[in-house]
């Protein structure tokens, strides 16, 4: 038996675009993880996989709300791309290790979009 | 760790939220503000802990639902 959560989420890129204002570096050093930074920091235009990223967490969390999943919070949530630029997410609480967690990020140019799918055995 | 202050609490709100002072007030809330969404939550937070060199727990941040409970969460941290 399996339980399946879903999550969307949906941001405007130009919100997280100013990226040298102070409240909005702090915002990003708690929220992100360093793996995280790194690479959306190192594009030419990093405000687009920014917007992807926070969007991402948005839709995991919504997704293992809609599971009752509780107490996981943006920097616990890491989403990565592997070289075909596919993106992963990893959870890093505890009591997530009978979870499947599938994301889809994209984006026009004015927002950004993902879509969670977590399942869960039972 | 600095003391409570709540005119610097209101400062962080206007500078992120892009109101003015007197809009905000104890009654003003996540739910109901349309400027306050979740990105704006975690920016507000940020510059809290920034400002006020402290470090809010998870239940507390999502507990911060309107002013007045900010103001009384920040309490807690600062007293």
């Amino acid at each position: 038996m399996h339980d399946i959560g879903i999550g969307t989420d949906i941001e405007e890129i130009r919100r997280v675009e100013n990226n040298k204002d102070p409240s909005f570096l702090a915002f990003l050093k708690k929220n992100f993880t360093r793996i995280e930074l790194d690479y959306c920091l190192s594009k030419d235009t990093p405000a687009p996989h920014l917007a992807a990223r926070f969007a991402g967490k948005e839709a995991v969390i919504k997704a293992l709300s809609s599971l009752n999943i509780t107490h996981t919070f943006y920097p616990d949530i890491e989403i990565t791309n592997n070289e075909k630029g596919v993106p992963s997410v990893r959870i890093n609480t505890e009591h997530n290790e009978k979870l499947i967690v599938k994301i889809s990020l994209s984006h026009s140019s004015g927002m950004a979009l993902a879509f969670c799918v977590i399942i869960r055995e039972v | 760790m600095a003391s409570f202050e709540e005119q610097t609490i209101k400062n962080i709100f206007c500078e992120v939220l892009c109101i003015p002072a007197e809009e905000i007030t104890d009654t003003l809330a996540y739910n109901s503000c349309v400027q306050w969404d979740s990105l704006k939550h975690l920016q507000i937070v940020a510059m809290i802990e920034e400002k006020f060199e402290i470090e809010i727990d998870m239940d507390d941040i999502i507990a911060m639902e309107n002013y007045g409970k900010v103001k009384e969460i920040l309490h807690k941290y600062l007293t």
